[in-house]
């Protein structure tokens, strides 16, 4: 499976709308996400997320962290050398989610040499 | 403890280290007491400093007590639980809340609100704390309560900048885990912020368990 499919995996989540990649500079590294969230939200998007990543860190790399917003949730975890994002409601089952980005990112992490491929 | 006021009804629930150990009402006591409780839509909750009973009557963890309330299924939220609207806590500044904000942590597992998973309190270390808006910490309880404030604040912070980026709108939560401790916390309308720092024990599961 390569890396743009297994992203777009996590949608059989009930409710997931999305998710992206961002590497340690807040780069975007993969996405699948509507087009509402378009090129610059997600570069300026990235830089903050891998800023409260780098905060989180406490002597431990994160197993997870999971930010609720007024519109929607954003869950966190550590992918490929990076950080998976994915876009989800309230609603979300978050262990299933948990599970399915667990896979994800085993995934991902196997094909990280084509990381490169952004879009 | 917490005593708990809802109508012509009262009842209190016992804690020790995050964990629900004994419930009571007027007739009831142990898993009983606390699912009837858990299940009052509205009331008051008052923060004693009587001594806690030395019981432990309760023997289910939250997650299935609240499951048992009126047979539903809870509110999914980040544990896969979910919590039964509270118009009380929805609406309610830490001030406005009182004890209740307490409650609330201890009560509500699913929530970045609260603290941490029952599974994160069995043998851990816990640090509460209740912030202003300005940063300055109103409450806090446990150890290195001013360096847990400091992360927290920081975090909120910079969960605020995400979600400005995003155009997610306000941030209301966050919640951080890794495998020594999780983090927790919740801005309220006022711009106060509570939050729990649970740091896991020894008896936690670690990273290859979890991921």
């Amino acid at each position: 499976m390569d890396n743009s499919r297994a992203l777009q995996s996590l949608r059989d989540i009930d409710g997931v709308y999305g998710s992206f990649v961002v590497n340690a500079r807040g780069e975007t590294t993969l996405r699948d996400l509507p087009a509402v969230f378009d090129d610059a939200t997600l570069a300026e998007s990235g830089l903050r997320v891998a800023r409260f990543w780098e905060a989180a860190l406490n002597g431990a790399a994160p197993e997870y962290a999971l930010l609720e917003f007024s519109e929607y949730s954003l869950f966190l975890r550590p992918a490929a050398r990076g950080c998976l994002c994915v876009v989800a409601p309230h609603t979300v089952n978050v262990l299933a989610l948990k599970l399915a980005c667990k896979v994800v990112a085993r995934q991902l992490e196997a094909g990280r040499s084509t990381l490169s491929d952004v879009g | 403890m917490f005593v708990v006021l809802s109508g012509d009804c009262s009842g209190s629930l016992h804690f020790e280290f995050g964990r629900l150990v004994h419930a009571e009402t007027q007739e009831l006591a142990g898993d009983i007491a606390a699912i009837e409780i858990l299940s009052w839509d509205h009331g008051e909750f008052i923060a004693s400093q009587r001594a806690p009973e030395q019981l432990h009557t309760v023997s289910m963890l939250l997650e299935g007590l609240l499951e048992r309330v009126n047979g539903e299924p809870p509110l999914t939220t980040l544990t896969g639980i979910r919590r039964r609207p509270n118009p009380l806590m929805q609406s309610a500044t830490p001030e406005q809340a009182g004890g209740a904000i307490a409650l609330a942590a201890a009560a509500t597992p699913g929530v970045a609100a609260v603290p941490p998973s029952p599974r994160a309190a069995e043998a851990g270390v816990t640090t509460t704390v209740l912030m202003s808006a300005r940063g300055e910490i109103v409450n806090a309880q446990g150890p290195d309560a001013e360096t847990v404030a400091g992360r927290i604040a920081y975090l909120a912070r910079l969960a605020e900048l995400v979600g400005q980026a995003m155009g997610s709108g306000e941030t209301r939560s966050f919640r951080v885990r890794d495998a020594r401790e999780e983090l927790c916390a919740r801005r309220y309308a006022d711009g106060s912020l509570s939050g729990v720092s649970n740091t896991l024990g020894p008896g936690a599961p670690g990273p290859a368990s979890t991921r």
